[in-house]
């Protein structure tokens, strides 16, 4: 995250404890821990990061644990040191060797009105039409 | 009994993809056909039992389809149509292939599509493969774009 411009994001450092519901209009950085909802655009999940609740991004960058529902409406990155634990819903699924899946998987599907805070670009769309073919 | 054994000794087994065209010949060849319902390989070298490490690559080829129970110590890779149960080291389901069933093996990677249940230590999910079913794993990599559906397990 550019250190300039900072409109919009959100760092939730290590150590730092927030329950509540969080909406990020741009990039979410998680190095805490955050106890409920959390939307935004873009979702930073550190190796500290640990997120219980529901989770809803259009990419969402694991390192770290989300544990109940986390939708990804573009994509999702697991990295070797991430965790997800619970339902899962993506567009587009990355998960490298040594990441953690676990739960009920499902493809992201333009099916619902999603929260106004995540916004359904027509980049999504023809995302997943690309994964169709 | 239903069990597939191939014969011993080839010098690589990384890559059972790369196996010549002839080579994928005489696997189909090896395959006698015994009923509509059950295909079936007569087990022909009892002591290709003790040796899958030099074992080769058991191959359905592409356009192939085989309905039944596979069970080997050693590899198969499927470019056709696989449904039934199967018991393997490796799998490799290829760009074209489909299997469908109940597998359990060391190693899956798909590159196809498989459906039903699977039981693996590695599983490695390619870009354009469409994996869905109920899967118990201990590692995972799913490459950018591969499709899973389904209930995941770690072991």
């Amino acid at each position: 995250m550019s250190d300039e411009d900072q409109k919009g994001n959100l760092v939730v450092g290590e150590g730092v404890v927030i329950s509540g519901s969080i909406s990020v209009p741009e990039t979410a950085t998680v190095a805490g821990q955050v106890e409920g909802e959390v939307s935004a655009k873009e979702l930073f999940v550190t190796d500290s990061g640990v997120i219980r609740g529901k989770v809803i991004a259009e990419v969402i960058d694991l390192r770290g644990e989300v544990h109940d529902t986390m939708t990804a409406s573009k994509s999702l990155f697991v990295r070797a040191t991430g965790k997800a634990l619970g339902t899962v819903e993506y567009a587009l699924i990355e998960i490298e060797k040594g990441g953690d899946l676990q739960g009920a998987l499902s493809k992201f599907e333009d099916r619902r009105k999603p929260d106004n805070l995540t916004p359904l670009t027509i980049a999504q769309s023809s995302n997943s039409k690309l994964i169709e073919e | 009994m239903f069990s597939k054994k191939k014969k011993a000794k080839v010098e690589s087994k990384d890559n059972p993809i790369e196996v010549s065209s002839s080579a994928k010949q005489d696997e189909v060849d090896d395959i006698e056909v015994q009923a509509p319902e059950v295909l079936f390989v007569e087990d022909k070298d009892p002591s290709a039992k003790t040796a899958s490490k030099t074992m080769k690559p058991s191959i359905i080829s592409e356009g192939f389809e085989f309905i039944g129970e596979v069970r080997s110590q050693g590899d198969l890779t499927v470019d056709g149509t696989l449904r039934g149960t199967l018991s393997l080291n490796t799998v490799l389901v290829g760009a074209g292939g489909v299997l469908e069933g109940e597998v359990s093996c060391n190693r899956m990677s798909v590159k196809g599509n498989f459906s039903g249940r699977l039981e693996c230590i590695d599983l490695i999910v390619g870009s354009e493969a469409v994996v869905d079913g109920n899967i118990a794993f201990q590692s995972i990599t799913i490459q950018r774009g591969g499709v899973i559906k389904g209930m995941l397990l770690k072991k």
